[in-house]
């Protein structure tokens, strides 16, 4: 069987399309509480519609593909840390240097992230936190 | 009441996410095994981390075989990293190396969790173009870093999301060999005070303008950072000599014909010609000097008028010393050695010159007359232009005692007929 590239395109939109859903239940199911400030208030993940939780997810994972994450859990972490930090985390300087860091290939900043920022840091880190960004 | 829940930490949340979705790409299909079977497995990733790069390199080692062996300088044990910092920073905080290029290789070691874990080698240049020295392996626990770069460099080991840097400048010392100034031999060879035992004879004064043989030439050095400066000042440079052919003859009265001393050098040639015990090199203010023209310029100084001596009669036949053919053919070099690595001396240009001694012993005297006796000046050549340098032991330069001017090991004789 021959897939065509526009075949191939349509398989890999619908993938991305189930891997942000499948994000946005992980959310639910383990930060549904945690807080997000959006431009019009400030919900619960939980209160949050379906559709609008998978627009910020995507936007995260726009966001995320940006550094060159391609693996869904890099791409997962970094859309995690948007959600129980800030979702303009990255715009750190510390954590951008991590995040862009030439020497790490891309899926493994985030673990170098988590090697590197204390708790401390991303207590800092969430007093800058920029609601305007999730619009980005 | 119930206490409220807490918050997990931030590592948590990410170390959750991680291990809940795969290492395959987010547009991947649902299954993506072949993807995840690239990367180290989650557990390896997350725990896999390199923490420190440790660094040594090799020592100058000696020429001459004592036993089958050459004898060996400890190998120089260098500033270690734990940080990821690529800047080059001067002073208390330094977080450098400085090292003379083409020295020996460097060899790296990464220390890493868990123990003995391969790491992704590479090296930068830091502040400059240049090309970076190579590295080998790419991959491995250990890797062996060239030094035939100039400039200043970070050597980077990555694991997985971990990576610890070691920077590194590398001082090319270039001398300019067209800048030779010698100085035109006296050829003052001429009896130095014999005895009633011994003829003992020089070639000149340890005094301007009556060396047998003296040479300046200038030098540069280019060091790291953006001025081209960073480092200049921990490169030593040094004068190294050797003595690596010796025909000195004193020749006796027959009977029987070709009776003589042949002056050796115990232990071989080539044979070290230090000023002292202290260290390798000609420190004495009258055999050579260094001069700092500017921050990274030198004018190098060295001259000498080699002596020596023959008992004024024959060991066995007791005839008379009659005359002295012969003399000895010397190497001196340009070395240079980096504060941080002392142990390792690397030659840059070497110039061979040559005394000869030719002349007559009044036998009731003892005096020497110089006949023919005169130097032979060498011009300087670059010592491994290519690397920027060579480690003096390699370069054949022998930097281990015994010293030639050593009155109790340096010389003896090989005596015609021999009882």
């Amino acid at each position: 069987m021959v897939i065509r590239d526009q075949q191939m395109e349509a398989l890999n939109r619908s993938a991305q399309a189930r891997f942000v859903r499948q994000l946005a239940e992980y959310l639910r199911a383990n930060h549904g509480s945690t807080v997000v400030r959006l431009a019009h208030g400030e919900p619960a993940v939980n209160a949050i519609q379906s559709d609008q939780l998978e627009s910020l997810v995507q936007a995260g994972v726009d966001r995320a593909g940006s550094y060159g994450f391609s693996w869904r859990s890099s791409v997962a972490a970094f859309v995690v840390t948007m959600f129980v930090v800030a979702p303009n985390f990255h715009e750190d300087q510390f954590v951008n240097e991590l995040l862009s860091d030439r020497d790490i290939e891309p899926d493994y900043r985030m673990d170098t992230a988590l090697e590197r920022v204390t708790e401390e840091q991303w207590d800092q880190i969430r007093q800058t936190y920029n609601r305007k960004a999730w619009e980005l | 009441m119930a206490e409220p829940k807490k918050a997990p930490e931030v590592g948590d949340s990410i170390e959750g996410a991680k291990t809940t979705f795969p290492d395959c790409p987010a547009g991947a299909k649902e299954s993506c095994p072949a993807a995840a079977a690239k990367s180290p497995s989650r557990t390896a990733r997350v725990t896999q981390c390199v923490k420190q790069i440790k660094a040594t390199t090799d020592g100058t080692n000696g020429v001459r075989k004592v036993g089958g062996k050459a004898p060996e300088r400890p190998p120089n044990v260098l500033r270690s990293s734990t940080s990821s910092d690529k800047r080059l920073i001067k002073g208390k905080q330094e977080n450098f190396v400085v090292l003379v290029r083409g020295s020996k290789d460097v060899t790296l070691e990464a220390v890493t969790t868990p123990p003995n874990t391969a790491v992704k080698w590479t090296v930068e240049a830091n502040q400059n173009s240049n090309s970076p020295p190579a590295i080998d392996p790419a991959v491995g626990v250990k890797a062996a870093l060239k030094t035939n770069a100039e400039g200043s460099f970070s050597v980077i080991a990555v694991l997985g999301g971990c990576k610890v840097v070691w920077n590194v400048v590398f001082v090319s010392v270039k001398v300019d060999v067209q800048s030779s100034k010698p100085a035109k031999p006296t050829e003052s060879y001429t009896d130095d005070g014999s005895s009633n035992t011994h003829t003992r004879f020089k070639s000149g004064e340890f005094a301007a303008g009556k060396y047998a043989w003296e040479d300046q030439l200038h030098v540069k050095l280019t060091g790291g950072g953006d001025d081209q400066k960073l480092g200049v000042k921990k490169v030593k440079l040094h004068v190294l000599q050797d003595c690596w052919q010796n025909t000195l003859t004193g020749h006796y009265a027959a009977p029987p014909d070709g009776s003589a001393a042949l002056e050796k050098a115990k232990g071989g040639l080539p044979i070290l010609d230090s000023t002292n015990e202290h260290g390798p090199f000609l420190t004495d203010s009258d055999s050579a000097t260094v001069t700092e023209a500017s921050d990274v310029d030198r004018d190098v100084w060295t001259g000498d008028s080699p002596g020596s001596s023959f008992p004024r009669t024959h060991q066995f036949t007791s005839k008379p010393l009659t005359s002295i053919t012969g003399g000895y053919s010397f190497e001196t070099a340009i070395a240079a050695v980096s504060d941080d690595a002392p142990n390792t001396i690397v030659v840059h240009s070497s110039t061979k010159w040559s005394t000869d001694y030719s002349g007559t012993v009044d036998a009731a005297t003892g005096r020497y007359t110089r006949r023919g006796a005169k130097t032979i000046p060498g011009s300087w050549s670059l010592i491994s232009d290519a690397t920027g340098g060579k480690d003096a032991g390699e370069a054949g330069i022998e930097t281990f005692e015994p010293r030639f001017n050593d009155t109790l090991l340096g010389a003896d004789y090989d005596w015609k007929p021999s009882k």
